[in-house]
């Protein structure tokens, strides 16, 4: 072997060692389970009790049987709930983060102890938050009711948890846990060059211009990562729900999520091929906004390499 | 004159301006600690209490005695064990299998690292349940499901490809001359990745550490999945609080116990406040730098 030869093996050897914990593990937890879950969601399969080779072959049943029922613990509910949520929530959380974000951008003292100070409760789990929310709803003895009829001497109190307004509910728990996402927008607020205003200000232009003429357009690509981030977590929410409701649902499932859906079917009723059909269309579902989102992306999106 | 007026003008408007900052900042600083604010206040209530004073009566710890007490057959004790030590080996797991991979992705110029890195970069917007349903199949097969296993050994085979990608950002900054100094020297790659790269990246490494171990300390799906509901010995900390109180029972409050939820909520949250508290610094300095994509 020339010398040249040598090196270049030597290279790949290394190379290949020192990434083989991520070959193997794409191989193992990543590759592997894909392709065998879409094997799953051909067959009734549940999951090991009995082999797969005892299954049945259904073909496409499992995938057409999904969109039959539309009941209140149905797919199609379930996929009509996480829509509704992640429509809301999504850009409800991106604006109000982005303003939360703006403000503590201001150059005002303890600026940074505020940010630590709304931060810290979004690291509080989410089986504590989601049973400290399901508990605050409450209609009879919940935090809120209470105030609203002692402090406030409403007869009746808000029925926060029936289905009608069970989902409003929960988006609106959501906004305690603003400032998770306001914390990238505060890494790109700041590293907005302050050239750019000092020219602004040199022609006159007030805040409210400089907001959306500089501020907005120069942190397009923070706006873009929490916009694709946050629709990735919306269209997969299952923690909070699950806990809120103990994996009903809530009253007339109106907190059914997919995520919830899969994970019953699969693990509560055993149904590993339907499971795994129904996490196959989520995971197109992803695929496809995700693709879209990315497709209109450089339509509105300026990376800090092209200004 | 004039100047005077309008030096004192733009004075008065600074002080309002203030002024109203701070007002806001307190709302808002009530209206993001409010549900920290009522755990807290029941952690040390009576059940009764609970839904019926703002405040509680005294500050007895009865509650938080309580929640050590074994019942539904969940044992706090043990499930902060399993939670600890998944924290510990999860953690350590991912910071270094994804270290020597972000290492060998960047600078170990081998055959298939392109290949390799994209087609790892398109796992990452891939939904973690179609896989969780397979391996549910597969660690069924071989005796993992109620064990601590499959929450510790995926860590291990390259954490993620987010965290990789992440340190390959912070890598990519490192000139390559200390590499060719240390070759010359007769250096191998691992002395290179650990003697050089590893302390030059540190605030990453403390922050995916921390993260890491944050996340896992949390997690609730999959000890749900993996540790089936008979498994007691090795319920987590999350999972032993859903088993606890909120699985069985409607909202009747005398079964449910808010406020020894709000206890072991409170507890849960310890490890947390130290974290937090020891690396709030480095912590938001690794945010910043973690969402600063373009630099």
């Amino acid at each position: 072997m020339t010398n040249n030869q040598k090196r270049k093996l030597e290279r790949n050897l290394w190379g290949w060692g020192m990434a083989l914990p991520l070959i193997l593990g794409l191989a193992l937890f990543t590759v592997y389970p894909f392709v065998s879950s879409l094997i799953y969601s051909f067959f009734e399969y549940d999951g090991g009790f009995h082999p797969l080779s005892e299954s049945l072959f259904v073909g496409f049943n499992n995938y057409i049987e999904l969109f039959k029922s539309t009941n209140e613990l149905s797919f199609l509910h379930a996929l009509k709930n996480t829509a509704i949520y992640t429509l809301v929530s999504v850009p409800l959380g991106l604006v109000l983060g982005y303003m939360l974000a703006t403000f503590l951008c201001a150059k005002v003292q303890g600026n940074k102890f505020l940010l630590v100070l709304y931060y810290f409760p979004t690291l509080i789990s989410t089986v504590i938050t989601g049973s400290l929310w399901g508990d605050m709803l409450n209609p009879e003895y919940g935090f809120f009711n209470t105030i609203l009829k002692d402090v406030f001497n409403l007869s009746q109190g808000i029925p926060f948890t029936d289905k009608n307004h069970l989902m409003a509910s929960y988006i609106w728990m959501t906004t305690f846990n603003m400032a998770g996402g306001s914390i990238i927008w505060i890494a790109g607020i700041s590293g907005v060059d302050k050239v750019y205003y000092e020219a602004a200000d040199i022609d006159g232009a007030n805040k409210i211009v400089k907001f959306f003429k500089i501020t907005i357009p120069l942190t397009t690509s923070y706006i873009f990562y929490n916009l694709i981030i946050g629709m990735i977590g919306a269209l997969q929410l299952f923690n909070q729900p699950y806990v809120l409701t103990k994996g009903g649902g809530g009253d007339g499932g109106a907190l059914y999520t997919v995520e919830m859906a899969i994970f019953n079917t699969a693990f509560s009723s055993l149904k590993m091929g339907a499971a795994s059909a129904m996490a196959w269309i989520l995971c197109l579902i992803i695929a496809v906004l995700v693709g879209i989102t990315f497709k209109f992306s450089n339509k509105w999106v300026n990376y800090a390499d092209e200004m | 004159m004039q100047m005077k007026c309008k030096s004192k003008i733009a004075h008065t408007k600074r002080i309002i301006g203030y002024v109203v900052y701070y007002s806001v900042a307190f709302l808002l600083a009530c209206y993001f600690l409010l549900p920290f604010f009522v755990l807290v206040t029941r952690s040390f209530m009576t059940v009764e209490e609970v839904g019926q004073t703002l405040l509680p009566s005294s500050f007895n710890l009865k509650n938080y005695l309580n929640i050590f007490v074994l019942d539904n057959q969940v044992d706090i004790l043990k499930a902060l064990f399993n939670s600890l030590t998944i924290m510990f080996f999860k953690t350590l797991g991912t910071v270094f299998s994804s270290f020597i991979c972000a290492y060998a992705l960047s600078r170990i110029k081998f055959f298939g690292r392109k290949v390799l890195f994209a087609f790892g970069m398109m796992t990452i917007m891939l939904p973690g349940i179609v896989t969780t349903i397979s391996l549910y199949s597969l660690y069924y097969s071989i005796n993992w499901i109620g064990t601590l296993y499959p929450l510790i050994v995926p860590a291990w085979f390259g954490g993620g490809m987010m965290t990789i990608f992440l340190e390959m950002q912070f890598m990519k900054s490192i000139s390559n001359t200390m590499d060719e100094a240390a070759i010359i020297d007769g250096a191998n790659h691992l002395q290179i990745a650990f003697g050089i790269y590893l302390p030059l990246i540190i605030p990453v490494i403390v922050y995916i550490a921390i993260t890491t171990a944050i996340g896992s300390w949390n997690d609730f799906m999959a000890p749900l999945t993996y540790i089936t509901k008979g498994s007691y010995e090795k319920y987590t900390l999350p999972l032993a609080f859903y088993y606890k109180y909120q699985s069985t029972g409607g909202f009747d409050p005398s079964i449910t116990r808010p406020n020894e939820q709000a206890a072991l909520g409170i507890f849960m949250m310890l490890p947390i406040f130290i974290l937090f508290a020891f690396f709030k610094d480095k912590m938001i300095k690794g945010i910043s730098l973690a969402g600063g994509i373009k630099g």
